[in-house]
């Protein structure tokens, strides 16, 4: 069939001609050429000839045929007439139908396997089964199944008349507000699903539609999973349902255990979207490299993704930048436990954004005391926290996996261990954003009594751990109940484990001002403290606390003592992580600078300090707390150049592991006032300002370290000749210690006689 | 699902033969799946093919925003299935023809496919002999009456999708039939 080059120009010139012209062409092109020429006469005319060949696409063999004609178009399924196919889809055809008997308008969506093969008829029943369990007005709901004229099974749900999330979104141009209220409307349906044990495991757009009312209604729960123990070691691979790629959670293309955490993560990429108008790893461009970047990478800043072409791009740009960054990272994060752990918990981080609270993906540093940041070892929180969830989660999943881990090495102690490591190792701070699930505890607190029966070992560990958690979170009432229980159900064991509940006690007894308490709390832990190397582990950690209570309560001859005994039991300890033994050294450090010993409080926090440094980003919390008090004391030694150098370095740390938060409205104060001693007013200025601004978010009205603040401002704008601001800065700093519940000695003086300074350069200045 | 039909597409544009032959078998399952449906929702009537492998599409690809050459390559995958798919079922046709069995049957349907300008099964066995020689000789015809036929896509798609003008491709298309035909019909 290879004909000449020659025939096939020649072909392609003559089809360009009229019909008409085309003898005349083939005589003129071929000349005395016979054989081309009958070679293309014959081409020409086969051309015109074939009028249907190829042309109707070839029907499959006479047996699909047969097998077609036999399976009718369904016309009726039950009451509902089919009015027309609303598409294929995973399992078989959905079909738009009204009622035939014309008892009442309404329209259904039908759906139907497309083989009833045993596989298929399973999940289509397990899907109408969660269907049923689901009633809620951000689910499409089941409205009625049976069987149809040949016996396969139906069933009817809510038709949505709408179109996907981001297609509306788009046609109603919401902005970045709408689009947030729009999705806490979708996780409400989420949330329902969740607190039924549900996970969709395919939320997408296509999935997610929103009725012309501005409705969004879930559908499609058909690969979704029922959370139960049955399930829990169960393959958790999707059947032949494809993954849709770029909405699907990393733990799922890698066909791990799927959680309530992998629908947050669909939520966060379809929220991204939303928001940036592209999906995450959009930037990954095209091809292998966005396959790897999903599977491998976490998203870029959302904010820094805003598609250009977006009419409010800028605006998108600028609302996004700081909370919602940060709470979709935290939707959006690799490893599940970094991620909201479900949709309720996404849910109270957007409204908290939406009502312009700070967001808990933020971190939330409420570690410190007064004037200084106490050093302690392990205040597990965030990452703690998420992996107590994770084990008792109200969410029924992942303890449904540890109690099958248990089952599995059958011994108590094995799943006990595990939760105790996962929560004692855990630090909040090395992942720099702490996920806080508050009313994730609560329910798990609800859900211990059920989950912990007969094992009182594991419940006292873990009502520890969320006692702990409780006491971070300022819920105190809460914490000195779970760790009371938790006492009562170690005492008679004692050891290790009883003086790390005695150690919480102490902490939250600290954290409520009750010193002395907390003193006894840890003597009593150190004397429960076992003489191997685990316990003197432990008393190692206590001494070590103990050491900063008593530097906190101004105790610097006994914190020195408890520091310096800590250290040299360390030094007989095997692997004592660098850090601890900084941490060590810095509360060392604090109690000498107490003590006035000066020089050498200097020698040991640059030790300290040194140890830190080598140990890169995970330390870098701990750099934050120690710059910050070697400020202190090189101010203290009239370094002044040397504290505003060391506090910068804090306050950089500060915002870039904890963002907003107490630490760095107190930590920019200070500074503030060291700019001032140094002349530089400009900038202390403008430190005051941002501190001051802070401590309306991180600070209550009537704490007294705002009106430190307020005093700082006062001295700042004496300093600059601002009479007017002083005397208004000073007047509130005095109103707030008047208020406050605590006071330390001379704060009100030192105001008063900066209001009186200030007083009188007003009157000099009028009196010209 | 460990693999995914979209990372197929991409590991098998980078000339990884384990991904094409995987991603083929895929396409070829999932198509005769959708034949099945769609003979069910046509009630036996002719195959609209080319809503069979935009389905296929959608279903497989999940095009977001897809490159160009995803979806020329997913196509050209999907139409080389289409054949293969349609080629088995008339070398059962045959082969079933050949063992006696419904052969009067059989002749009443080839009577009727040629009434109605479809090819029987054996003219379509002759015609997936002449593609394979195409498939050396001109590949690029090959690929287009896979598209077209096989897989029913409009010339305009297929210009679209290849980014050739309508017009080569209409020259090409008439050229391929009349050379197709001829070799189906010598005389």
């Amino acid at each position: 069939m290879a004909e000449p080059q020659r025939l096939h120009d020649l072909f392609d010139a003559a089809l360009d001609l009229p019909a008409t012209e085309r003898g005349a062409f083939v005589a003129r092109a071929c000349g005395d050429d016979a054989a081309l020429r009958a070679a293309l006469e014959r081409w020409l005319a086969a051309d015109s000839s074939l009028d249907t060949f190829l042309e109707i696409p070839p029907g499959l063999i006479a047996q699909a045929h047969a097998q077609a004609a036999a399976e009718e178009v369904p016309r009726r399924f039950g009451p509902w007439r089919v009015l027309r196919s609303l598409g294929v889809g995973g399992m078989g055809e959905v079909w738009l139908a009204e009622r035939a008997d014309g008892e009442y308008e309404q329209c259904v969506a039908i759906k139907q396997v497309a083989y009833p093969t045993p596989g298929l008829l399973q999940r289509f029943r397990q899907e109408r089964q969660i269907l049923a369990r689901l009633e809620h007005p951000n689910i499409a709901h089941l409205i009625d199944g049976g069987v149809d004229a040949r016996g396969t099974p139906y069933f009817a749900m809510e038709y949505v008349d709408g179109m996907p999330v981001t297609a509306f979104a788009r046609n109603r141009a919401l902005d970045v507000r709408a689009c947030v209220a729009l999705m806490l409307q979708i996780c409400e349906g989420v949330r329902y699903a969740h607190q039924n044990l549900i996970v969709h495991r395919d939320l997408k757009p296509s999935n997610i539609l929103v009725g012309t009312d501005g409705t969004p209604k879930l559908l499609d729960f058909g690969i979704a999973k029922i959370l139960e123990a049955s399930d829990a070691s169960a393959p958790t691979g999707t059947g032949q349902r494809l993954l849709t790629l770029d909405y699907a959670a990393p733990e799922q293309q890698r066909g791990e255990a799927v959680t309530t955490a992998t629908d947050v993560y669909a939520l966060g990429v379809v929220l991204h979207e939303l928001l940036t108008g592209v999906r995450p790893f959009a930037h990954a461009g095209e091809g292998a490299a966005r396959i790897h970047a999903l599977l491998r990478e976490e998203p870029a800043l959302p904010s820094a993704t805003v598609d250009a072409s977006l009419a409010d791009a800028a605006a998108r740009r600028r609302a996004l930048r700081g909370d919602l960054d940060r709470v979709l990272l935290a939707a959006l994060a690799r490893d599940p436990q970094q991620r909201y752990a479900s949709a309720e918990a996404f849910a109270a981080d957007l409204h908290n954004f939406a009502e312009g609270r700070p967001v808990a993906a933020l971190g939330q540093g409420k570690f410190y005391t007064l004037r200084k940041f106490v050093v302690r070892n392990r205040i597990a929180v965030g990452a703690a926290t998420v992996a107590m969830l994770a084990l008792i989660g109200g969410f029924g999943v992942a303890i449904v996996q540890a109690r099958h881990a248990r089952a599995a090495a059958e011994r108590a102690e094995r799943g006990n261990e595990f939760l105790v490591n996962l929560i004692g190792n855990a630090n909040p701070y090395y992942g720099g954003k702490p996920p806080l699930l508050v009313d994730a505890i609560d329910r798990a607190v609800a859900e211990i009594p059920l989950r912990l029966a007969g094992q009182p070992l594991l419940e006292a560990d873990i009502r520890r751990a969320i006692g702990q958690a409780y006491a971070v979170l300022n819920r105190n009432g809460d914490a000195r109940a779970q760790l009371d229980l938790a006492a009562a159900l170690r005492m008679h064991a004692g050891g290790n484990e009883y003086a790390q509940i005695l150690q919480s006690q102490a902490y939250l007894e600290w954290q409520l001002g009750r010193y002395d308490e907390a003193g006894a709390l840890y003597r009593q832990a150190l004397a429960h403290c076992t003489d191997d190397a685990r316990g003197r582990r432990q008393r190692a950690d206590l001494l070590n606390d103990e050491a900063a209570l008593f530097a906190d309560t101004g105790r610097y001859a006994e914190a020195l003592a408890s520091a310096g005994q800590s250290l040299r039991l360390r030094e007989n300890l095997p692997d004592v992580s660098p850090r601890e033994h900084a941490v060590n050294l810095s509360n060392l450090a604090n109690a000498q600078d107490g003590l006035g010993r000066f020089d050498e409080a200097l020698a040991t926090y640059q030790n300290a300090l040194g140890e830190l440094e080598t140990l890169g980003a995970p330390a870098e919390f701990d750099v934050a707390i120690l710059l910050n008090n070697l400020a202190y004391l090189q101010d203290e030694m009239g370094h002044t150049s040397a504290a505003v150098k060391s506090q910068e370095r804090a306050i950089a740390l500060n915002r870039k592991i904890l963002g907003v938060d107490q630490g760095l409205t107190i930590k920019l104060g200070n500074l503030a006032l060291w700019y001032s001693k140094l002349g530089r007013h400009d900038e202390a200025a403008a430190a005051i300002d941002e501190s001051l601004h802070l401590a309306a978010q991180t600070l209550s009205a009537d704490d007294q370290k705002l009106g430190n603040l307020h005093a700082v401002a006062a001295r700042i704008a004496l300093a600059q000749g601002d009479a007017a601001a002083a005397i208004v800065q000073a007047k509130e700093a005095l109103a707030i210690y008047a208020a406050a519940k605590t006071l330390e000695p001379g704060r009100r003086e030192k105001a008063q006689a900066t209001l009186d300074a200030a007083t009188s350069l007003a009157a000099r200045v009028t009196g010209k | 699902m460990s693999e995914s039909v979209t990372e197929l597409i991409y590991a098998a544009n980078d000339g990884n033969a384990e991904a094409l032959r995987r991603l083929f078998a895929h396409v070829y399952t999932e198509l005769k799946r959708l034949a099945h449906i769609q003979l069910a929702r046509a009630g036996g009537q002719t195959l609209n093919t080319t809503g069979l492998v935009h389905e296929a599409y959608l279903k497989l690809a999940q095009p977001g925003e897809r490159g160009l050459s995803d979806r020329e390559h997913f196509f050209s995958l999907a139409a080389r299935a289409m054949r293969q798919i349609v080629i088995d079922r008339a070398r059962a046709q045959v082969a079933d023809k050949r063992g006696g069995a419904r052969r009067e049957l059989v002749d009443i349907d080839a009577a009727f496919d040629v009434a109605s300008g479809e090819l029987g099964p054996e003219a379509l066995l002759r015609l997936n002999e002449a593609l394979d020689r195409f498939d050396r000789e001109e590949p690029r015809l090959a690929r287009l009456v896979e598209l077209r036929y096989f897989a029913g896509l409009g010339l305009d798609q297929i210009a679209n999708l290849q980014q050739v003008s309508e017009r080569t491709l209409n020259r090409d298309w008439r050229r391929a039939k009349v050379q197709l035909y001829l070799t189906l019909n010598p005389e």
